[in-house]
């Protein structure tokens, strides 16, 4: 390593570069496609991030691949390699960024668009993929914003959408058949253009009407018409990292990481992770189990989590918590469960774990009210919050955080007011115990997001509140919950919350606003100290472009949405039924055992 | 059964906090297998202690930490395990026994010594060495508690010499603990050069108890 990093001490957590973790995979580059796998976001959080682990394991285990991770640096860092003359590089090797072969991005929220241009402008390549020359690296990106490739389309070469354990060894492999046939980038993406998963942008020509609204996606050269996503059929057979990295410090989740299943099929309709994972694949309760142990082995964290987007859904559930805390426990590991319905929170989950730290509890009714809970689907009932925090409060938990979000289509102020309610009706129901039960007093925190439509669910017609409604809401939210001393609110900031519904659902017109906000120091924007919201709407406008036009214009239903010619099975005239049902405040049942075909028919193994 | 081990700190792992270093090396006997004894209650945690944190940056082949075991344990093997499942520069080079009667690391360390590159003319470095030692007092101010605290840097600079470009010390550690890079940067003011060292130039080499008759005796 011929780098000079004697600036590490001159930065903020400089464990974020140096590399050398636990697990770390550091190869030889010789004969091997050299894959950099970046994080368009700090190291802690990148760290975080499982599906980055899954392709770094997948990517390792090939001995004709190397791959290594960069991820954003902090602004200090910036500055030194700017100052030192050094271009951003990877952490196993130290070696420069635009050395490799194929650059890859996670895109896993909006606003880390322009650190992406930050991270191809700090490795000194061209952020624009046509002023990129055949010896430069391929940039691609995956990761479940790529359903709405298109305010990145000017960027990227290849985007990467769906499941990526299986695209992103096609990817390898055609990479190495291209480079040992001597083509060029552009018959290698040609190529990629014909292969479920991939898309290509520079195959596709965007047509406007006068309005604005997309009146044509044109794909060319042979290019399909519409780009359907990768799925992977087995998930229980796909590979699984039980050896991922342990940093040096503390990250976001410092626990190891099961995948139960992948997909969801409650068709809660603001939730676009539950449209675009589907259909709902299953892993074996014995895999999750080796995958468990496994990854204590070689991490020796103390706590395993069990994820998905609604674990209570699994059908093993009882029965696998009760085998992993057998094994667990006596190795002094706990188990979590983050994401579970408020209507399956199990009474033996929080016996069952034996968990010997008690934190907090996290329930996400989303509405206030049961009217507004059935327009978005999410058919749980006051009842069933009662009784899961009851059970919650007899086992110890004094700590409850409740998620929510204001702006909901149909939202009415008797909805917002009913979130205090609620809050207010948790509180009372600890007080019901009696004093023994009682040690600490009770801790609720509301947290209310902001709701942002999104491209591929039943409201992604919607149009966001205006900036102005949102901040009257959340002080009508504020207000009504000011004197209650065991009530905290927390809500998310609104100008972020624009530009985060000004992005999701953006055409490929939007990539020049990121590229003009880029040029003016965009960066960071999901950190409130960085974030400068009158720079991204200066560079809206300056891109000829309008924010409301995204944010907060219904659409009409016979619109050509920017991202039509993306398939990810679950068709339009589904999400549009739904988005009526939603407006008769009628509930969709749950499509296990009660098919509402969504559209993945022939790929759900959910027993019709 | 207490042993102590002596470690190095180096490497990627100079830029971690003595706090992650504390869990590092947890998450490394817990991944050897290492029969560790727990503390009882309602947060059980290894029964483990740090002689003296390092400062940030400084590396150091001189660290100690103790450790409470259920068992006896072989220390070729244990050194072997703990470095097979250790991060990158955090390095197991030493074991012994140390029985509860002879105390805690961290109470009894006095003294460490210290290495610094340092380049100029030789005989004007060994001169203000000459002079520095010669001195009964020399004052210096740390800040503490009550803001800044008067104390006599000479009281703690037991050894200090110069050879072949390198600065070697023995200084007070712990409860007596003077920072090497007072002496140094001392030491360039009084050959009348600007230069000042930083941390990730230093280099502790080892740790210190004091015996009665035989004076500071390293613990490995």
């Amino acid at each position: 390593m011929n780098r000079n990093l004697d600036w590490l001490t001159r930065v903020e957590k400089p464990s974020r570069y140096t590399g050398g973790e636990l697990n770390m995979i550091k190869k030889d580059h010789a004969d091997k496609v050299r894959f950099a796998l970046c994080f368009p976001d700090t190291y802690e959080i990148g760290m975080s991030h499982m599906g980055s682990r899954i392709l770094y394991h997948i990517l390792n285990e090939r001995t004709d691949c190397v791959c290594e991770r960069c991820y954003t640096p902090w602004p200090d860092a910036m500055a030194e390699l700017k100052a030192q003359g050094q271009k951003l590089f990877t952490l196993e090797s130290y070696t420069d960024l635009d050395a490799f072969d194929i650059i890859g991005f996670s895109l896993l929220y909006e606003l880390t668009y322009s650190n992406v241009l930050k991270m191809l402008s700090l490795a000194k390549l061209p952020i624009y993929a046509k002023d990129r020359s055949d010896d430069m690296p391929l940039i691609v990106a995956g990761g479940p914003c790529t359903v709405n490739p298109e305010p990145m389309a000017d960027f990227i070469d290849a985007f990467m959408i769906g499941d990526g354990e299986e695209v992103i060894e096609t990817l390898v492999e055609e990479y190495k058949k291209a480079k040992q046939e001597g083509v060029g980038k552009g018959e290698l993406l040609c190529r990629l253009s014909k292969i479920d998963g991939f898309y290509v942008p520079s195959l596709y020509d965007v047509v406007y009407n006068e309005d604005g609204t997309v009146k044509a996606i044109v794909a060319k050269d042979g290019a399909p018409s519409k780009v359907k996503k990768a799925i992977v059929r087995d998930l229980d057979k796909a590979p699984f990292p039980t050896c991922p990295l342990v940093p040096y410090t503390s990250i976001i989740h410092d626990r190891a990481g099961i995948e139960l299943f992948r997909g969801c099929t409650r068709g809660c309709r603001f939730c676009q992770a539950g449209y675009i994972y589907r259909p709902m694949r299953l892993r074996e309760k014995d895999t999750l189990k080796e995958h468990a142990v496994t990854s204590i082995q070689n991490t020796g964290y103390e706590e395993v989590s069990l994820t998905s987007l609604s674990s209570g859904d699994y059908p093993y559930l009882t029965e696998l918590i009760h085998e992993l805390d057998a094994v667990l426990r006596p190795e002094k590991v706990s188990l979590s469960l983050p994401s579970l319905r408020i209507d399956s929170f199990l009474k033996d989950y929080a016996e069952g774990t034996g968990s010997v730290r008690k934190s907090s509890l996290t329930f996400a009714p989303e509405a206030g009210t049961q009217r507004l809970r059935d327009v978005i689907n999410k058919g749980v009932t006051e009842e069933d919050l009662l009784n899961s925090v009851r059970s919650a409060f007899l086992e110890g938990y004094t700590s409850i955080k409740l998620y929510f979000m204001l702006g909901l289509p149909t939202e009415t102020d008797e909805d917002i007011l009913g979130i205090a309610d609620l809050a207010r009706k948790v509180v009372a129901e600890f007080h019901k115990l009696p004093k023994e039960m009682r040690p600490k007093p009770i801790s609720v925190t509301v947290s209310a997001s902001t709701f942002v439509p999104k491209p591929f669910t039943p409201f992604g017609w919607e149009g966001q509140i205006e900036l102005n409604e949102i901040m009257r809401r959340q002080k009508l939210l504020k207000d009504s919950l000011y004197k209650e001393k065991r009530i905290r609110v927390q809500t998310h900031e609104p100008y972020t919350s624009v530009l985060e519904a000004a992005f999701s659902r953006a055409d490929r017109r939007f990539g020049k606003a990121i590229a003009i906000a880029h040029e003016r120091g965009a960066m960071l924007d999901g950190w409130r100290e960085w974030m400068d919201y009158d720079r991204w709407t200066t560079a809206i406008h300056d891109a000829g472009l309008d924010v409301a036009f995204y944010a907060n214009r219904q659409r009409s239903e016979d619109e050509v949405l920017p991202y039509d010619h993306i398939d990810i099975y679950v068709n339009k005239s589904f999400l549009l039924r739904e988005l009526h049902r939603a407006h008769r405040a009628e509930v969709t049942p749950y499509c296990q055992g009660n098919c509402q075909g969504c559209g993945m028919m022939a790929y759900c193994g959910v027993k019709a | 059964m207490r042993i102590l081990v002596r470690f190095e700190k180096t490497g990627p792992a100079r830029y971690i906090s003595h706090l992650d270093l504390q869990r590092c090396v947890q998450r490394t006997l817990k991944l050897m297998g290492a029969p560790v004894r727990y503390t009882e209650g309602f947060n059980p945690h290894p029964r483990l202690s740090f002689a003296q944190a390092l400062p940030m940056y400084m590396e150091s082949v001189g660290e100690y930490f103790i450790l409470e075991l259920t068992r006896d344990v072989n220390f070729a093997s244990f050194i072997e395990g703990f470095n097979a499942h250790g991060y990158s520069g955090i390095v197991a080079r030493g074991a012994r026994e140390m029985p509860k009667e002879e105390g805690n690391p961290m109470n009894l360390v006095r003294a460490a010594s210290y290495r610094y590159e340092m380049a100029g003319d030789e005989a004007a470095i060994k001169a203000a060495i000459e002079s520095m030692m010669a001195k009964e007092e020399i004052i210096y101010y740390k800040k503490g508690k009550g803001g800044l605290k008067e104390l006599n840097l000479r009281a703690r600079l037991y050894e200090l010499g110069y050879e072949n470009g390198i600065v070697t010390m023995l200084v007070g550690c712990g409860e007596t603990n003077l920072s090497p890079y007072e002496v140094i940067n001392r030491l360039y003011e009084s050959i009348g050069s600007e230069k000042r060292v930083e941390n990730k130039d230093i280099l502790r080499t080892q740790m210190y108890y004091e015996d009665e008759t035989e004076g500071f005796l390293p613990f490995l």
